[in-house]
């Protein structure tokens, strides 16, 4: 067996073996999304991306020049909007940086070696570790977003559940009756904490909501507080009808919202289509080189 | 020889096909899925033993455990007569029956190969395309049937006199759905969130859940259900609108990036058939691997890149 067969074959089986453990790291993660879905938990992929992050990253030093760095930005706002800052810290999130350059480096020279060109090696490592220095502030960024938007998402349904309730209960037995029966909603996890907040530190309701909203940064959750601040100081009437229009101008807001991303969206799938387009580009150009090649012998 | 193969393959999938047809209709003789609601053993894990067990997902195992989560369950497994296992034996027998009948007409492995995959994808599109017209179709209806029952119930009916003066008036899905709701109050004896947490078991939409929760609260703290079922007829039907809208005006992407993704594929295996020897080296020689792994790389970071731009969109 020459050198070129076993090359070949070492390609194979170590791309069969990502192949594989793919296909068995993404099934496991669906079964504990269904069994997170069958207990009425709430499964917050992205944040769980982070934390596995962290957890693959804590062996390695946080370098302080990083740790600057992420102070300096907008991340820790980012780690308290994606409900992950009481797991993850700005030292955490320095060796997650230090890991993704690392990994991202290592393939970029990989792939130049694979080539057959020092120049490229050069240029798809230095590029690797810019794309993996900026890696987790992405990860982070949209469980950040994505977890916020399921909070948007979720509220006008939730005003008009406490609206119900208000008619025959008080704004807080509302709130711990939404956070009991939608406890599969990220929403109702968010209200869980302030209820927490007034049980085991006694504090208000209004209180512990406007914590929540300085923790969000949620625009949309401020009516919310806004009625509970109303309800505990002076009580709650017309609450039911206040709290049903907000929830209509809530839906009316989320839907221009969806069409302006919906609009927004083949502009921004431009990118990756390229991508494929270049791949079968790529595949092609390599055919016609391999039959020149042949020709020519 | 492939054909003899080819042939042992089909029959055996054929055979895989009408056992796996009976075994559900055996089960379901043989057990009542709500015992747990009617209190005579008790306790939801008895409905669980009772559920019938697939012989494909103990065949396959952790994987189609994996599989048989949120998304791909619970958008298959709707409607009366469907059950999330026997789709899972239905795409084994037709993959079996697939690679048979390639090897028998064509006589060629890689068709084969193709039809392995492909067969039981093309009988999973069809059962996800069905699942979301049953889905659109219930969902149209909901909300007005919910407003009807509201206001029958607010001429001072109860809500099972309610559902039954309503539904003949209805049309199918809602109607047979309503129908099985009725009876399963009267004969297990639940309360109305009961029932509707029962049936957002059966039909696991959002939607139904909801209903179920407002009910459950509703109770608690002691509201008319009449009055509850006429504002969640809104709310829902708000909820279904905007759901509906957002996927309008994404299914043109999505359409696209999908068509996309697998150009690539596609095109090499079209140049395969008019013209193998063009394409072999890419398969033999190192070159051609490496060119195989850099392609495969674009293809599954676009593929990222395209689902990360969706997830935000739909957020």
């Amino acid at each position: 067996m020459d050198v070129t067969t076993l090359a070949i074959l070492g390609i194979v089986f170590l791309v069969l073996i990502l192949v594989i453990v793919g296909i068995i790291v993404r099934a496991r993660r669906r079964a504990a999304k269904a069994a997170a879905f069958a207990v009425g938990e709430v499964y917050d992929e992205d944040k769980k991306r982070v934390l596995r992050l962290r957890s693959q990253a804590k062996m390695l030093p946080a370098i302080p020049l990083f740790v600057q760095v992420v102070k300096r930005g907008d991340l820790p706002r980012q780690l308290d909007q994606a409900d992950v800052s009481h797991d993850v810290s700005v030292e955490d999130v320095a060796r997650m940086k230090l890991l993704l350059m690392m990994i991202m480096g290592g393939a970029g020279v990989l792939l130049g070696v694979m080539l057959f060109s020092p120049l490229l090696m050069v240029l798809f490592g230095a590029a690797g570790m810019a794309l993996g220095f900026t890696g987790p502030d992405s990860t982070i960024k949209q469980a950040a977003t994505i977890r916020q938007a399921k909070v948007s998402r979720a509220l006008p349904l939730a005003l008009e559940v406490i609206g119900l309730a208000v008619e025959r209960t008080s704004i807080d037995a509302g709130i711990a009756y939404y956070c009991q029966f939608f406890s599969g909603e990220v929403l109702a996890q968010e209200l869980g904490y302030a209820n927490q907040r007034v049980v085991q530190l006694k504090e208000r309701l209004d209180v512990a909501m406007s914590e929540l909203l300085h923790k969000n940064r949620n625009d949309d959750l401020s009516f919310l507080v806004a009625a509970v601040g109303q309800a505990t100081q002076v009580g709650g009437r017309d609450l039911k009808a206040m709290l049903q229009s907000q929830s209509t101008e809530l839906r009316i807001k989320r839907e221009q919202e969806v069409k302006g991303r919906a609009l927004r969206a083949p502009v921004l799938m431009t990118f990756p289509t390229l991508l494929n387009m270049l791949a079968l580009l790529f595949i092609l150009g390599s055919l016609a080189f391999l039959q020149i090649g042949n020709a020519a012998k | 020889m492939l054909t003899i193969i080819g042939l042992g393959l089909a029959a055996v999938g054929a055979l895989y096909l009408i056992v796996s047809a009976i075994l559900p209709i055996l089960q379901q003789a043989r057990s009542d899925p709500y015992t747990a609601y009617t209190g005579s053993t008790g306790t939801a894990a008895a409905a669980e033993a009772a559920r019938y067990r697939s012989p494909t997902e103990a065949i396959l195992g952790v994987f189609w455990r994996g599989m048989g989560s949120s998304n791909f369950k619970r958008r298959v497994d709707v409607g009366p007569d469907f059950i999330f296992g026997s789709l899972l034996d239905r795409m084994l027998a037709v993959s079996l029956i697939g690679v048979g009948l390639g090897l028998i007409i064509f006589g060629q492995p890689l068709i084969a190969a193709i039809l392995l995959f492909g067969a039981p994808a093309l009988t999973y599109f069809l059962a996800i395309r069905r699942a979301k017209a049953y889905e659109a179709r219930f969902l149209l209806q909901l909300p007005n049937a919910i407003l009807l029952v509201s206001s029958a119930m607010a001429a001072g009916r109860n809500f099972v006199n309610a559902l039954q003066a309503t539904t003949p008036n209805l049309a199918d899905p809602i109607k047979g759905e309503l129908e099985h709701l009725g009876n399963r109050i009267q004969a297990l004896r639940v309360t109305e969130a009961q029932a509707f947490e029962m049936w957002a078991e059966r039909l696991p939409y959002p939607e139904l859940h909801t209903i179920s929760s407002a009910l459950a609260i509703g109770n608690q703290v002691g509201l008319e259900t009449y009055a509850l079922l006429r504002s969640l007829s809104g709310s829902i039907q708000d909820e279904i609108r905007g759901r509906n809208e957002l996927e309008a005006l994404t299914s043109q992407v999505k359409g696209t990036a999908t068509v996309i993704s697998y150009l690539p594929v596609i095109f090499v295996l079209l140049i395969y058939f008019v013209t193998p020897k063009f394409v072999t080296p890419l398969f033999t020689t190192f070159i051609g691997i490496v060119t195989i792994v850099i392609a495969g790389g674009m293809n599954y970071l676009s593929r990222w890149w395209t689902a990360r731009i969706l997830k935000r969109i739909e957020a």
